[in-house]
């Protein structure tokens, strides 16, 4: 237990203490607050029908638990998902495979430092959410178990869940974190349906979740005080008209025994993926690390007969200060990353792209396929640090005129092929809006990718911010639209151009700044 | 060639330097720096190197300061990290054009270059495949492979002996050997012998000063004729270590025969021949 307990602590406080996660604290601040919106505000997260409650304990605790396990089933995965690649990354790992600890207590204890991580970001949001109990709902009763039970029984299994299949996927896909990711961006849609299905049936027990049975009881509560016979419940960022909300007292759920079984289900089951998961994990063997003893012995055995290199004797190198060999070899850094296999389904969605309709091609084929390459742009600008090239790069002649431009230039260049059908179809048909539109939104890819990879010295955030807005994209929430699948005209197009420009010019004085203060 | 370094700091916080006030020049050679452990070596390196930035002071290459301007180093340098990655996915032949296109180089010459150097390295037969699959010490002759993809007149390499083997090391000294003639070679090592071979001059630093620079001889005379073997048993091992610097210890049964530095010798003491080791525990005590 004592050891469990010591690699959880040193698991946790690894990943604590950066810098990284305390952007993601102050952000999580920043997004609780806006779980909770005003009566003014624009939009609202949680509705039923128009009915949204008032800002007492009860309605607060509701929806930001709600909120809370949405949003941290969505990003905690991509949050916590490389706690056993940076063993292996670090060489821990293969000091930790000659200990006596067993695969299941070694991958429970990732799976608890998980869970930790993102304790850590629900316990924010909640203390958030009870601030803004007291500054809006302080002319309410204070029902503190309606406020604090949502979070115990919707968002903790929730995390938990998502804390283990974090530790599964990596332990299944190994070293295909683009696999990795995309299974998990697939999942959620997937959940979701399971979840209508369960609805139909009347049972909870297949919402991981946990929030239907608390939505539900939301609807319940309004249709018998407001006899209203409204279905399901809303929630996200919903940008539609406020000016119908109706105001009601929310006074909580009635919890079932059945609900908190079904809540102990999943954890059961995320414990039997714990299981299975200890089964397959093939502690850190070091034929998975290199690529086989097979090869080893083959280099071992070409030892050739040794030559001295003469400096004098080698052909003289001529100065060659272009930079299309950098974009060449960016290019097929970004294109090698990744299972070969994969380019099948990218060259499979390429096609596609021409003969589906247009507009499904644009406002959800084509984000998909771009986030299909999340690796591929979130390394563009990250490589150098995680493969500890940058005592070369940053030494290089002229780094930023040659070296990062290249790595701009080969990023857009493969984000601007993968829309080439879609650029294509527009030209075709004369729309030369939508077009530009697709360039900058593959522009914008490679940008921000850029400026987030220097900014935060590696992948995460990007991987993050790229997967929200391709969900808000494909679930088409216009404010995120970012390569005019759902915004069009001048001004938007500026306003991209922009955007791309600002992150674009950041991130080199970034970089600038990063080559001189190594 | 002429590499004058001028007070240079570096400070990492208000109390920790990485470099304090260190002065040096440097002319065609190999100079070899010895330290220990957070004595500021690879600080240095990766200044000269311009990757780090000093908090104060110059670095002149023949009269351009390159603290100033980096690039004038740059299209010179060869360098050789302590802990230096690869991209996994590329196989030696690209990886060397991606760095000879950071240097600057390119050309019709360019591929019959890396070849020659590939050979050199040893690692014709497995140039194709991705480095990825490479060990330690290939990874380690590629890095030296990629400091002499230009025609470097100042070359860093910092612990380049990590992971090679014994032929690989020898291999790699005969190497320096070459290059001196006409370059300024820096070479950091914490395996003296590696410096002792080679090191036309050694300088020794400590906490981020300079303690002493010069020829092998000079730095040898420090402790010239106070150096001593003695056979002793261990109470009296005991002793001698609170009053010399033991410098190494051999066990024989019951008796331990010490190499130690002293001004006068215990009784029964043998006079020893001083070695650049010697001198540099000596003098980093």
């Amino acid at each position: 237990m004592t050891s469990l307990k010591s690699i959880i602590k040193a698991d946790y406080l690894q990943r604590t203490r950066s810098y990284g996660f305390l952007i993601t604290l102050l952000a999580s601040v920043c997004i609780a607050y806006t779980f909770v919106p005003s009566k003014d505000a624009r939009y609202s997260t949680v509705r039923i029908g128009n009915y949204i409650g008032e800002s007492n304990a009860a309605w607060i605790g509701h929806v930001t638990a709600i909120m809370a396990s949405i949003f941290l089933w969505l990003i905690g995965y991509y949050l916590v998902n490389d706690g056993i690649k940076k063993d292996k990354e670090t060489g821990v790992g293969q000091i930790i495979a000659t200990t006596s600890i067993t695969n299941f207590k070694y991958l429970f204890a990732k799976a608890l430092s998980n869970f930790f991580v993102l304790l850590t970001i629900a316990i924010i949001i909640m203390f958030m959410a009870l601030s803004l109990v007291f500054v809006r709902g302080h002319n309410y009763p204070f029902n503190f178990s309606q406020f604090l039970l949502p979070y115990l029984f919707a968002t903790l299994p929730c995390i938990f869940c998502v804390s283990v299949i974090a530790v599964f996927s990596e332990v299944i896909f190994g070293k295909y974190s683009i696999v990795q990711n995309i299974a998990f961006f697939f999942l959620f849609p997937v959940l979701t349906g399971v979840q209508s299905l369960s609805s139909n049936a009347g049972m909870y027990w297949l919402d991981v979740l946990g929030t239907k049975f608390i939505s539900e009881g939301m609807v319940a509560f309004v249709n018998l005080h407001f006899h209203q016979s409204i279905n399901t419940v809303s929630s996200g960022f919903l940008f539609i008209s406020q000016s119908d909300n109706k105001y009601f007292l929310f006074e909580g759920t009635d919890w079932s025994a059945i609900y908190i079984l079904s809540r102990l289900l999943w954890i059961g089951v995320a414990f039997l993926l714990l299981l299975v998961s200890s089964r397959l994990f093939r502690r850190f063997d070091a034929a998975e690390i290199t690529t086989g003893k097979k090869k080893k012995e083959e280099v071992i055995k070409s030892k050739l007969p040794l030559k001295e290199i003469r400096l004098s004797t080698l052909p003289v190198a001529s100065p060659g200060y272009g930079i299309w060999p950098f974009v060449k070899t960016e290019l097929l850094m970004l294109i090698r990353i990744g299972p070969k296999w994969f380019w099948l389904i990218n060259i499979g969605g390429f096609i596609a792209l021409f003969f589906i309709p247009l507009a499904t091609a644009h406002s959800i084929a084509l984000p998909i396929i771009w986030f299909l390459q999340v690796n591929r742009w979130a390394d563009i600008a990250t490589k150098e640090k995680s493969n500890q090239t940058h005592y070369f790069t940053y030494a290089a002649y002229k780094p930023l005129q040659r070296l990062l431009s290249s790595q701009i230039i080969a990023g857009m260049l493969l984000a601007i092929t993968f829309s080439l059908p879609l650029i294509f179809r527009y030209l075709l048909t004369g729309d030369y809006s939508n077009a530009i539109s697709l360039l900058l939104g593959a522009i914008f890819i490679v940008s921000l990718s850029v400026f987030t990879g220097i900014l935060f010295g590696g992948k995460r955030f990007f991987e993050i911010a790229f997967f929200i807005l391709t969900y808000c994209n494909i679930s088409a929430t216009p404010a995120f639209d970012y390569f005019g699948a759902f915004n069009h005209g001048i001004a938007y197009i500026a306003l991209i151009a922009a955007i791309n420009c600002v992150l674009l010019l950041g991130a080199f004085v970034l970089r600038d700044y990063e080559i001189r203060n190594q | 060639m002429k590499l004058e370094i001028q007070n240079l700091s570096k400070k990492y916080s208000k109390e920790k330097y990485g470099l304090h006030d260190f002065s040096l020049t440097i002319e065609n050679g190999i100079l070899g720096l010895l330290g220990p452990n957070g004595a500021g070596k690879s600080t240095l390196m990766k200044i000269i190197a311009t990757i780090s930035q000093p908090t104060n002071g110059s670095i002149k290459i023949d009269g351009v300061d390159i603290t100033k301007e980096p690039n004038a180093i740059r299209k010179i340098l060869g360098y050789l990290p302590q802990d230096f990655g690869v991209y996994p996915n590329l196989n030696a032949y690209e990886f060397l054009e991606y760095i000879a296109a950071m240097k600057g180089v390119g050309g019709s010459n360019l591929r019959p270059r890396i070849e020659l150097l590939l050979e050199g390295v040893n690692l014709t037969a497995v140039a194709k495949k991705p480095i990825g699959t490479y060990s330690g010490g290939m990874k380690q002759r590629i890095g030296i492979a990629q400091v002499l993809l230009n025609d470097p007149k100042i070359l860093i390499f910092d612990e380049p002996t990590v992971g090679l083997d014994p032929e690989e090391r020898v291999r790699f000294r005969n190497l320096i050997s070459d290059l001196a003639s006409n370059c300024i070679v820096i070479l950091s090592s914490h395996i003296v012998s590696d410096i002792e071979t080679i090191a036309d001059e050694v300088a020794i630093m400590k906490t981020g000063q300079l303690i002493t620079k010069g020829t092998q001889d000079d730095i040898v005379d420090t402790v010239r004729e106070k150096v001593f073997e003695s056979m002793i048993d261990d109470t009296g091992l005991a002793i001698l270590k609170e009053k010399c610097l033991v410098v190494n210890l051999t066990r024989k049964k019951d008796k331990v025969l010490v190499r130690y530095i002293a001004d006068s010798p215990i009784s029964d003491a043998v006079n020893c021949t001083a070695t650049l080791e010697d001198a540099y525990l000596y003098l980093t005590k």
